[in-house]
């Protein structure tokens, strides 16, 4: 024996079927995001600018230069836990430029002045150049060419500040630009852990 | 009179605890040279297992601060965190005791470390820039503070970015600054007084950053060098004048100090992509200039943080562009060689004594030991003493105890040679040293210098062959040898060779066979030859099996005969058999020597391979840089291998357990072995006496068994250019040796009575 389905049944069905059709559509899209082809990465012991040993080389800026967007996703992050807070950070500092009357480097590293030095901490006044200081990189500004990363690297700098892609800003192409061009195949595409 | 008598014994007084540093103590940064280089002699040239013995150990707060020793002190900075306090401690060197501590209320930051300088003493006083660049004078024997300077207040010179990395340099009378303040760019402060003897004007203002003040005379006059973030400086020792600045831009901090060269040259070099420069300084009528010779970026070479040592005229330091490599560079700045694919140093701090090279990795705390030479890297061994990272630190050597550190803790460690050697070294006799023959004797009439000094007791000696030793053996009966013939030559002839002669056997009957060129050549105990084969390689080395059936080792393979020189077969073992250079046999197996292996394979008949020996010591393998590795098997199946890079013949069981072994470095002590890397070749007499070969220079020598020096057979017979001689014995215990320049045999007898004549065991198959 067949019921007609009541008014409620349908809209019950119509709304299951809305959410069926919305969970699949956020399946896709995560599927496509951070799916089983995963997202692009940088390896930071393959990329140039952050490998260690290789010194007395060129910074790569495939990561600026390269990406489809305008603002490359790819950004310099500075890990403070490891960061030296030197005075003179050879990140920040274009450390071969003159000497200003300070005994500072008169010019920054960084094209963008992407790059916040800020005294913390208790600060000696006979002391200047022991006092410590935070780097902070401003996102809006850096493009991720490298030049900050390569200047950190050890011997020079403690390698505190890596090169990483901002998954919120990479659209994810199939064939990414970057990868293309990077030259140490640092930039790969790896499964996401959900 | 009492005037000047005042002044002798106030000379006397100044001048006796300097005088009495030079000779072992290591009385500041570089040593009492300031060259980084330990006069000290009789050190190991391999360590125990397990490393060197760890004599004391102290904790210390991060830094790098190295110590400086004098009369059996050492002296170093070190900060105490929660008590904000810095300290100059005093340890007795023998136990690691402390004897006083210097405090002083400071708050010091880390800053990439805390302590980065060694004081200076003279045994009088001790000196230390703390690393807020207060200086500080101290009674050596109490810690008292007897006066002070401060750089800021005193000079108005800043504190250096990363804290203060300079090290005072002491001189007789005097200590010497680089404070590159607004009112002084250099200072000499009286010892005594801390009564200013002469400032340097500094009218530019040239900031001070961490190198060092190091002395040199160049162009005749002596002077101190510095270098600033704006150059290198000449400063006039006698009055402070700046002689010459040669202009150029160093960035950030300057830890290296500049290096004097010959023919008035200065090497500096440094961090932060400042690169290296070499210059030379000039004195005209007008006054000094320099001219640079060549000027490198950082990416041709630099070194970050340690000043390269001279060795040998080249200059060996860790670079930095070739990823912590050390390098060996001459003077006109050729690379020679570097550590590449063998070892990385980061920016580890290394000290040269007794030709060895200690040096640290930097990431690990690995202490390597390196012969030192302008020809390759040469490793000795190595150790884990201390634990990365940033082991930066510089050393210390003083009675054959090396203090060295890390970032937690410092470390004295021995590296002398035994202890009998070290009392040695402080002058007594030979003969109470035990270890080599006591009835041996130096015959002072061949000895002759100048050269390396000899040990108390002991004549100087110019090189390492030229000392002739007259021996007895232990029994007090004398063992003498006489040259008896020479066999073969370079030529064209059957019984002669034209290009190479590397390899000697003896059957039976006392025949002689040799291999070199491609062919083999048999001759008869009289030495008249008799025949001779080709082979299908260049021979390295032969033997004769009981069977008669002759072995000849080639590069790859190893060619079997029978007595009349008609191939059977060859044996080829690819995966694993390289250059052929010595087979004996033991029962049923062959033993082959594999110099690209570095161990002793042992083969069936049939040429299967069953095991090596030598390859599960902790060089995974012998040190055989000078690509031969000999040996040679006794009557019971021991096999006595040459281990050239240890120094020593080392005895195994046929199952490659090592049963004993006898020898050491040493270039004056004919039982010792000299160079880098001796004994090269070896060989058994009747009786078990072992006879080796050594290279550079050439000479044969007989030891007993238990490694006592029996008789110095040969120096003086062969060409100086000879090396890897091969050695055999026949029954009548005769000395056959190879002059692998000449290409000639060169024959040995043991003198009626003499104690080499007995029958027994030899280099040829036992039958």
């Amino acid at each position: 024996m067949n019921e007609k389905p009541t008014r409620r049944d349908v809209l019950g069905h119509a709304v299951r079927g809305a959410a069926l059709m919305g969970m699949g559509g956020v399946a896709a899209y995560v599927s496509r995001r951070a799916g089983p082809e995963g997202a692009w990465r940088i390896d930071v012991e393959r990329c140039v600018n952050s490998r260690h040993g290789a010194v007395g080389v060129a910074v790569c800026d495939k990561c600026a230069t390269t990406c489809v967007l305008p603002l490359s996703a790819v950004r310099a992050v500075n890990d403070h836990a490891k960061c030296g807070r030197c005075y003179i950070c050879p990140a920040y500092f274009e450390i071969t430029s003159a000497i200003d009357e300070r005994g500072l480097p008169s010019q920054k590293l960084c094209p963008r002045d992407a790059i916040r030095r800020t005294p913390i901490g208790e600060v000696d006044p006979r002391d200047p150049a022991n006092n410590y200081y935070e780097y902070t990189i401003d996102e809006k500004l850096c493009n991720g060419c490298g030049k900050c990363v390569m200047g950190c690297k050890e011997p020079a700098g403690l390698s505190s500040i890596r090169l990483e892609v901002r998954y919120d800003l990479c659209v994810r192409c199939n064939r990414c630009a970057i990868a293309v061009a990077c030259p140490d195949e640092a930039y790969e595409r790896r499964p996401v852990q959900t | 009179m009492r005037i000047t008598w005042f002044r002798i014994l106030a000379v006397v007084a100044v001048t006796v605890p300097t005088l009495a540093a030079w000779a072992d103590d290591w009385p500041q940064f570089r040593g009492p040279r300031r060259d980084n280089i330990s006069r000290e002699a009789g050190l190991l040239r391999t360590w125990p297992e397990g490393g060197p013995k760890v004599l004391w150990t102290t904790e210390l707060c991060q830094g790098y601060a190295a110590a400086a020793i004098h009369g059996g002190r050492v002296y170093f900075e070190d900060y105490g965190r929660e008590e904000r306090e810095w300290y100059l401690r005093c340890l007795d060197l023998s136990d690691g005791k402390e004897l006083w501590r210097f405090r002083e209320s400071k708050t010091i930051r880390v800053n990439h470390g805390i302590t980065r300088t060694a004081p200076a003493v003279d045994g009088r006083y001790v000196f230390a820039l703390d690393p807020k660049c207060d200086f500080h004078c101290l009674d050596a024997q109490t810690g008292k503070e007897l006066w002070r300077k401060s750089f800021l207040d005193d000079y108005g010179a800043p504190i250096p970015p990363w804290n203060n990395g300079q090290n005072p340099l002491i001189e007789p009378d005097r200590v010497i600054l680089g404070v590159g303040g607004e009112a002084a760019l250099m200072v000499a402060l009286d010892k005594a007084t801390g009564n200013e003897i002469w400032r340097t004007p500094n009218p530019d203002k040239w900031p001070l950053s961490h190198s060092s003040v190091m002395p040199a005379e160049i162009a005749g006059v002596k002077q101190y060098l510095w270098c600033t973030l704006f150059g290198p400086v000449g400063v006039d020792a006698a009055d402070g004048k700046l002689l010459w600045h040669h202009a150029r831009k160093f960035n950030v901090a300057i830890a290296p100090s500049p290096l004097a060269l010959p023919d008035d040259r200065v090497f500096m070099t440094s961090g932060y992509d400042a690169g290296s420069v070499m210059f030379r300084v000039k004195k005209e009528e007008t006054g000094f200039t320099t001219e640079t010779v060549f000027d490198w970026t950082s990416e041709q070479w630099n070194s970050e943080v340690h000043t390269p040592v001279i060795f040998q005229n080249h200059m060996f330091a860790v670079g930095r562009t070739k990823r912590g490599l050390l390098t060996c560079l001459d003077f006109d700045g050729n690379i020679v060689w570097t550590s590449a694919e063998q070892a990385e140093f980061d920016l580890g701090s290394y000290l040269l004594a007794d030709g060895l090279l200690f040096i640290l990795e930097g990431k690990t705390g690995m202490l390597r030991l390196l012969e030192l030479n302008t020809q390759e890297y040469r490793e000795l061994d190595r150790a884990q003493v201390l634990s990365g990272d940033n082991v930066w630190g510089p050393m210390a050597l003083s009675d054959g105890k090396l203090v060295l550190r890390d970032m937690r803790k410092m470390v004295c460690i021995s590296v002398a040679n035994d202890p009998q050697r070290a009392a040695a070294d402080h002058g007594v006799g030979r003969g109470d040293l035990g270890r080599t023959s006591p009835t041996a004797h130096w015959s002072e009439a061949v000895a002759h210098g100048p050269g390396n000094p000899g040990w108390g007791g002991r004549p100087a000696c110019q090189g390492y062959a030229t000392c002739l030793w007259t021996p007895s053996a232990a029994d007090g009966s004398d063992v003498r040898y006489r040259k008896l013939r020479v066999i073969g030559g370079r030529g064209s002839e059957p019984g002669q060779f034209r290009d190479e002669l590397r390899g000697l056997a003896t059957d039976r009957a006392d025949c002689l066979y040799a291999v070199g060129d491609s062919k083999l050549a048999v001759f008869s105990p009289e030495g008249e030859f008799l025949r001779a084969w080709p082979t299908e390689r260049p021979g390295y080395s032969v033997a004769v099996a009981a069977d008669g059936k002759v072995y000849v080792g080639e590069q790859g393979q190893i060619e079997r005969f029978d007595a009349a020189g008609r191939l059977l077969d060859t044996w080829k073992d690819s995966d694993r058999l390289g250059l052929v250079t010595a087979i004996a046999f033991v029962g049923d197996d062959v033993l082959v020597a594999d110099t690209q292996g570095r161990c002793v394979r042992r083969y069936d008949r049939h040429g299967h391979w069953l095991g090596d020996i030598g390859k599960d010591n902790r060089m995974k393998g012998f040190l055989v840089p000078n690509r031969h590795l000999d040996f040679a098997v006794d009557s019971r199946g021991a096999v006595h291998i040459a281990n050239p890079g240890m120094h020593r013949v080392e005895r195994y069981s046929s199952e490659g357990e090592l049963l004993s072994r006898f020898g050491h470095f040493d270039g004056t002590d004919p039982a010792g072995f000299p160079g880098c890397c001796n004994p090269t070749n070896v060989a058994l007499t009747p009786q078990g006496n072992v006879v080796v070969a050594e290279k550079a220079g050439p000479r044969v020598k007989v030891y007993a068994p238990e490694g006592e020096l029996l008789a110095v057979v040969a120096d003086r017979d062969f060409d100086p250019n000879c090396k890897n001689m091969d050695v055999a014995v026949d029954s009548r215990g005769r000395i056959h040796v190879i002059d692998t320049v000449r290409l000639q045999v060169v024959v040995y007898e043991p003198e009626a009575g003499g104690t080499s004549t007995q029958p027994g065991t030899r280099a040829e198959e036992p039958t």
